[in-house]
């Protein structure tokens, strides 16, 4: 299938299931989920495990499947819609990816922590660890309160994982083709932004 | 015809929304966790091949509540060559099952002596409820 074509059915498709045909979802499935891999696959790069674009793939288009007016077809054509929802879905599964190995603690540092006689200890481990799960559960719903756009979110991840690159903060923004001083204007701007929202929230934990 | 990458895929989409009510996966897993089956004896019950069964999992659930229910169960039939009896059929078998589960009281979690003291209770409930319902009927009528 040629691209106009494709885009075509991806549209026909999507009023379909606008209008709840029950048959839309597992035909836009079979259509477009190996395509939205292929076009994951080349907008990453090389490095990824694949099965990481399997499940940002499949997570993205079973979003967009059970949401499809989330999906304005004045601001983009569906697939790369889809591409950059799927996109942002792999930079949040490699995020929590990360932070899960951050808490994997290798057996050689555990000993020589124990040696040390558990003096090592982060300061946000500290942080982290002198708080309850319900301590936990509240400041993550505030988190959630805080930033309700999953893009804020992934970008949020992002700096708090240390990303310093442009580009990546660019992905997540949808600005990789801009010209790169617009792209770091937007993303300061961005991170400005964000940095304010997580100093109020600061605030109202040390408030309460 | 399906690729082998896409059919690979389907499985992959399937499987991630076995849990999830808003697609059909949801109760075809059910379905063989009920009559303990295979896939195989599911495509059978069916009446489709076993290759179907990952994309028939991502239609969208038919609402049983909804007067689309017909139209949406033969509509997916008549697309996936299946019988639509058995499909309503299905949907409806796990339905019923899964509102007795849900109204079921969790006796594990309560001491024998207490549940049977529930039990009296709940008996007594009952036959309040029975004595009451005609005169509530009753009331309600000018």
């Amino acid at each position: 299938m040629h691209g106009i074509e494709r885009e075509e059915h991806a549209r026909q498709l999507h009023a379909r299931l606008l209008q709840l045909d029950p048959v839309a979802p597992a035909e836009f499935a079979e259509a477009f989920l190996d395509e939205l891999v292929r076009r994951l696959r080349a907008k990453a790069g090389p490095g990824y495990e694949e099965t990481l674009f399997h499940d940002a793939a499949t997570d993205a288009l079973i979003d967009y499947i059970q949401h499809p007016s989330k999906f304005n077809p004045r601001k983009s054509a569906l697939l790369t819609y889809l591409t950059m929802a799927a996109y942002r879905d792999l930079l949040n599964i490699i995020a929590k990816e990360q932070r899960r190995r951050r808490h994997e603690v290798p057996l050689q540092d555990v000993e020589e922590t124990l040696i040390a006689g558990n003096n090592i200890i982060e300061p946000e481990d500290q942080v982290l660890n002198g708080i309850t799960m319900t301590e936990r559960a509240e400041l993550l719903r505030m988190v959630a309160e805080t930033f309700p756009d999953s893009c804020d979110r992934a970008f949020l991840e992002l700096m708090v994982n240390g990303e310093r690159r442009t580009t990546i903060f660019s992905d997540v923004l949808g600005i990789q083709s801009s010209p790169p001083d617009e792209q770091r204007k937007i993303v300061k701007r961005h991170k400005d932004r964000i940095t304010k929202r997580l100093q109020r929230l600061r605030g109202k934990i040390h408030g309460k | 015809m399906e690729s082998n990458e896409t059919t690979f895929l389907l499985q992959h989409a399937a499987k991630k929304v076995a849990q999830n009510r808003f697609f059909l996966a949801g109760y075809l897993n059910e379905f063989k966790i009920i009559r303990g089956i295979t896939e195989e004896e599911l495509a059978q019950f069916l009446g489709c091949s076993p290759g179907l069964l990952p994309k028939l999992a991502l239609c969208r659930r038919p609402d049983p509540v909804s007067p689309r229910f017909r139209a949406d169960v033969e509509r997916i039939a008549v697309a996936f060559d299946i019988r639509p009896e058995h499909l309503a059929r299905l949907m409806r078998e796990v339905d019923a099952l899964t509102a007795l589960k849900d109204t079921r009281p969790k006796k594990q979690e309560v001491p024998d002596g207490l549940l049977a003291a529930a039990r009296d209770d709940e008996d007594s409930h009952s036959a309040h409820r029975d004595t009451n319902e005609p005169s509530e009927d009753v009331r309600g009528k000018p």
